[in-house]
């Protein structure tokens, strides 16, 4: 072959191969896409989530990613519609006491377990006997007794109203119901990982460190889901889990950085983004000096700029809020002047303290985003003249400091999955676990008591009104915002948005 | 030979003891407690202690490491605070992975590095010795998780032509490999040309020249044979090395494999899986240690001698 | 007497002219290596930046000072390298954080080779039990993959400068302590101190400055590729999230803060990461070159 001839081999090889490689065809699980779309609708979905389940038994785990598959596995009592009101699930009816103690369920029949058994209260009885004593559950411990009345009615009561306890019921990854028969015969530890429930699908496959892989219950009371397999796979890193969603090699994903956004194709993907429960507050331990002082706790309110914390910290994805209330939850109150970002009022606050010199304190934050709100918050109080220093710990024993108290300042964050006055108790009830800011104020617990327990909005609104006017005039708390939940999908994947009224794959269809 | 052979296994045992001791001992002192771990903030701190108590966490430190080293001595590593199932279990799920990915990127490395390393020392400040040499540092010098998210960059999301997270397929293979490989091949490159460049300077050397053999058969007789001596050592602790090494590579390619298997636990005061993982580690490391050495004395005409005395 | 103390003299005389000739001779295989002399120069560049980076930036208000209506812009002409996630200037944070980064790196080296010198010196000198021990509790240390040592000293201890600084010193004693040993046994038993001996020398000084003699070549070769090393794995700690935390602009805590936006603006990570590449490579072909140099057997 002469030289002529060799080059001109060269450039049409060259050719072939950029131009195959710029307009490859695309390709979905190694089916041509146009080939699909004309001859079959997708009955699979694969689902990139950040973590590894533990298990599947209710009662038994309380972190995140097994709560997500047991989302899939379990009916509860109660469940939401897409626009978050309670309806029926496994009961048809309800009723609840005037004094809000004693609960009635009538229960659906011809309900099937996966192995094919009926539901009956016993089994209700049994999952809430469970859950009430479990520390993995530990709102449901509210519940005093639980009793079958008949085959098909249960009466749960309560040891003190509990104005959110139906929304607890709505949750299957903590009051689902699991077969008492399944779980007796087979020991706890065997049905911790072969579980047996009512939901609308079961496991199949779970390939340690890898994937779960869950198929269709054909007999699920509401109607076999359209979804034939879902997959679950753990993508543990944000950045690769939002590729491989735009590559096409998943076909959702929640576990996104917000940076990430702006370089993302959106003709290839859809990005949905709804305000979540979670809520971000800074802590201010008053335990500690001189955090103790609370001028110096106002300064420190007025020092920061939420609007840039949120930008840093989830660049912007969230709802910056004044109040610890959020805007559209009922018993916010627009009558109060909360505390606006003011440098200026903010050291004139700090000089009438006697600290306008300054001083130091510590932040107490653990991994993700909440070191770039530490940085920001570092920043702001800088120019106040507080020598802020950060430090991080590893998430697990992060809590566990908080909860000690070692802490000066603190992020902290919770998800009660609802936005109601009443959980502000968690946070400021004089001896509850998680006030970290160790604040205790009569009037407050009084008010939050209220709110917990009364159903009346004529009793309530004024106290959550209280509850708003003290917060802001004590600021025992700062509150900075209510966290997006954001979801990356393959564009052809359908009822994506009901995933934030919960996590369920029974929704989703091609 | 085998006296020796049998002193060295016997000699494993103390250093592997005092290995447990150390990382038992720093990982007494990292903050936090099985039972609170499990059971999470919202239990009871008696049911903590209660499991707790179950799980020996409170006995003297003395005695939790007698218990322990009984516990081995019977097989039993222990049960994994996180996931409640045998400690082997979760181990022996994530190490062919982390295998595969280490034996390949060695043998990939070894076929790239010997043989340039080889052509550098032979050819010495030639332009290709320069070039390679400067190429094997630079590659030594690129943090690797800075190089892994370069090329996801690259092939996964501009060129679509890569998988950018885990091995489902053979072509989840290529990066995580390649990365390993390229490093593995510019250390032996460098490691290479040295110890050839040595060798090539011995006196005996010169003697089989001033003979009048032909160079070819000199360079790749005698000199192969002598600078392969150091190699082994370093491939064989390369490979030792590597298996407890995988971690940034995992992180970056969302691999499941023991570098992050180690790494959580140790994040979460997982103590159980921590100590395996060391022990296990280790004991692989002076096994290669003592095969490496046994080779090195097999290929060492000199130290052979020595032996059979 | 007298003769004595002139034979003395003349010795010293000759040792420094021997020395220095010595010297000149190694300086001279050194420059002979283009690579190891530009890596000399661009790191004298970095190190001088290092100094003085409070005279060319004005830490409080580039460094530290968020200018959130700037951030994350691209490399422009008013910010080289653009901006950070804070809107701070990357090239100033890069300028301030060469101190970091490069003293983890002098500072870990320095005294890993301390102490290595310390007990490895020991072990070799005294043999017997003391040896043993010392060498048995190295190979303790060594046989435990290095990352994995400093991960669990971290988490042990907590994150922090301090205690990166104590695991990485705590991974490298080992191997010096070895190599120091290696040189003083093998000094041991060279004939010179035998005639030494003879002569009435005390064993301790002829030891030590033979050992000096022959340590410092490997461990200089050595302690060069360890100060690159440490950088790198300090990088990698930081992007584990056990390493140097932000606001610190050390290089490889400014790598681990920019990663979340690879995508959006990939300069946070492709300049940090470029000036680690060239510091460690500078530092690379510095002690590759001295290695040539220092090779006593390369006397052609």
């Amino acid at each position: 072959m002469n030289m002529r001839k060799m080059f001109a081999n060269f450039l049409i090889i060259t050719m072939l191969f950029s131009v195959l490689s710029g307009c490859g065809g695309k390709t979905e699980n190694g089916v041509p896409v146009n080939e699909q779309n004309a001859e079959q609708k997708r009955e699979d979905v694969v689902l990139g989530v950040r973590g590894e389940p533990l298990g599947f038994d209710p009662t038994q785990t309380g972190d995140g990613f097994s709560n997500t598959v047991e989302l899939q596995l379990f009916d509860g009592l109660v469940q939401y519609d897409e626009n978050r009101n309670i309806v029926g699930n496994l009961a048809t009816d309800w009723n609840i006491s005037d004094d809000g103690l004693v609960y009635t369920f009538d229960l659906k029949e011809g309900v099937k377990f996966h192995d094919g058994t009926e539901l009956t209260a016993e089994d209700v009885k049994y999952s809430l006997d469970l859950a009430k004593e479990s520390p993995f559950t530990s709102s449901l411990n509210k519940m005093e007794s639980i009793t079958v009345l008949d085959p098909y009615k249960v009466e749960i009561k309560l040891k003190e109203p509990y104005v959110i306890f139906l929304e607890k019921l709505c949750r299957p990854d903590g009051a689902g119901i699991i077969s008492k028969n399944a779980r007796e015969s087979a020991g706890a530890e065997a049905f911790y990982e072969n579980p047996v429930g009512t939901g609308p699908y079961v496991i199949k496959e779970w390939e340690r460190g890898s994937k779960v892989i869950l198929e269709r219950f054909e007999d699920y009371h509401w109607g076999a889901a359209p979804i034939k397999e879902a997959v679950f796979r753990f993508l543990p890193e944000p950045t690769t889990a939002t590729i491989a969603v735009e590559s096409g090699e998943v076909d959702f994903t929640d576990n996104i950085s917000a940076a990430d956004i702006p370089a993302i194709d959106k003709e290839k993907v859809s990005i949905y983004e709804s305000p979540s429960f979670h809520f971000n507050y800074l802590v201010l331990n008053t335990n500690k000096e001189p955090l103790n002082n609370v001028k110096v706790r106002q300064a420190i309110a007025h020092a920061i700029d939420k609007d840039s914390v949120a930008i840093s910290a989830l660049e912007g994805y969230a709802t910056v809020v004044d109040s610890v209330v959020r805007k559209d939850a009922e018993g916010y109150s627009d009558s109060i002047e909360y505390r606006q970002y003011d440098v200026d009022k903010a050291k004139e606050l700090l000089k009438e303290a006697g600290y306008e010199d300054g001083f130091k304190l510590q932040i107490l934050i653990t991994e993700g985003y909440s070191n770039k709100i530490a940085e920001m918050v570092q920043a702001n109080l800088k120019e106040i003249n507080i020598d802020v220093s950060i430090q991080s710990i590893e998430s697990s024993a992060f809590i566990q400091d908080m909860v000690d108290g070692k802490h000066e300042m603190g992020w902290f964050a919770v998800d009660n999955s609802t936005t109601d006055a009443s959980q502000v108790s968690t946070m400021l009830e004089t001896g509850e676990m998680y006030n970290l800011s160790y604040y205790s104020n009569t009037q407050l617990d009084e008010a939050l008591h209220v709110l917990n327990s009364s159903i009346n909005p004529k009793e309530r609104n004024p106290k959550a009104e209280l509850v708003q006017k003290i917060v802001n005039d004590e600021v025992p708390i700062i509150p900075l915002f209510w966290r997006d939940d954001i979801f990356l999908a393959n564009k052809q994947l359908k009822n994506v948005e009901e995933l934030f009224v919960q996590f369920n794959v029974y929704k989703l269809s091609w | 030979m085998y006296k020796y052979v049998i002193k060295r296994i016997l000699l494993m045992i103390p250093i592997l003891l005092g290995i447990t001791l150390i990382v038992f001992f720093i990982m007494s002192l990292t903050p936090g407690d099985p039972g609170r771990m499990i059971l999470g903030q919202g239990a009871t701190q008696e049911a903590v202690d209660k499991l707790n108590d179950e799980f020996g966490f409170y006995d003297p430190l003395p005695l939790k490491f007698g218990n322990y080293i009984i516990d081995i001595l019977k097989g039993d590593f222990g049960v994994s605070y996180r996931t409640q199932r045998p400690v082997f279990d979760d181990l022996m799920v994530r190490l062919p992975t982390t295998l595969k990915l280490v034996i390949l990127s060695l043998l990939i490395g070894t076929i790239i590095g010997i043989p340039i390393g080889i052509l550098s020392a032979v050819k010495q400040y030639s332009a290709l010795d320069v070039f390679s040499t400067f190429f094997a540092l630079l590659i030594a010098s690129i943090p690797t998780f800075w190089l892994g998210f370069m090329l996801i960059i690259l092939f996964s999301l501009n060129l679509e032509i890569l998988p950018s997270t885990g091995l489902e397929s053979w072509k989840g293979y290529i990066m995580p490999v390649g990365i390993m490989a390229i490093g593995q091949a510019a250390s032996l490159i460098r490691l290479t040309r040295s110890s050839m460049l040595e060798v090539i300077r011995q006196d005996y050397i010169r003697t089989a020249r001033a003979k009048g053999v032909y160079e070819k058969i000199i360079v790749f007789k005698h000199s192969l044979r002598n600078a392969l001596i150091p190699i082994v050592t370093v491939v064989g602790m390369s490979f030792a090395r590597g298996l407890g090494g995988t971690l940034i590579i995992e992180k970056v390619f969302a691999i499941q494999g023991v570098g992050t298997f180690m790494f959580d636990a140790i994040g979460t005061k997982d103590i159980p899986v921590v100590m395996a993982g060391v022990i296990f580690l280790a004991a692989i490391f002076s096994l290669c240690n003592l095969i490496v050495d046994l080779l090195y004395g097999y290929l060492d005409p000199r130290i052979k001698a020595q032996y059979s005395k | 007497m007298t003769n004595k103390k002139n034979k003395k003299n003349k010795n010293k005389v000759l040792k420094e002219e021997k020395k220095t000739s010595q010297l000149k001779e190694i300086w001279f295989r050194l420059k002979k290596n283009k690579l190891a002399v530009m890596g000399l120069i661009i790191l004298l560049i970095l190190i001088l930046i290092a100094i003085f980076a409070d005279l060319i930036v004005d830490y409080d208000n580039v460094v530290v000072k968020t200018n959130m209506p700037e951030r994350l812009q691209p490399p422009s002409g008013k910010h080289w390298f653009g901006t950070d996630e804070f809107g701070r200037d990357i090239l100033a944070r890069i300028i301030h954080g060469s101190r970091v980064s490069l003293s983890i790196g002098v500072i870990v080296v320095a005294i890993s080779v301390f102490f290595g010198c310390l007990l490895g010196g020991i072990a070799g000198y005294y043999g017997g039990m003391i040896d043993n021990v010392i060498m048995r509790i190295a190979d303790i240390f060594l046989a435990i993959p290095a990352i994995l040592l400093t991960i669990t000293i971290v988490a042990a201890l907590g994150i922090g400068m301090t205690n990166l600084l104590i695991a990485l010193v705590i991974a490298n004693i080992p191997g010096y302590t070895r190599l120091v040993r290696a040189v003083v046994l093998s000094v041991k038993d060279v004939e010179y101190v035998e005639a030494a001996r003879a002569i009435g020398l005390r064993d301790g000084r002829i030891i030590f400055k033979h050992v000096i003699a022959n340590c410092m070549a490997p461990i200089l070769v050595n302690a060069t590729m360890s100060i690159a090393g440490t950088i790198l794995s300090a990088a990698g700690l930081s992007f584990i999230g056990l390493g140097i935390q932000p606001p610190n602009p050390e290089w490889g805590a400014m790598l681990s803060g920019g990663r979340q936006f690879l995508r959006v603006a990939p300069h946070m990570v492709i300049f940090p990461g470029i000036f680690i590449i060239i510091a460690v490579l500078m530092i690379n072909f510095v002690g590759d070159g001295l290695r040539d140099a220092l090779d006593p057997k390369l006397k052609d």
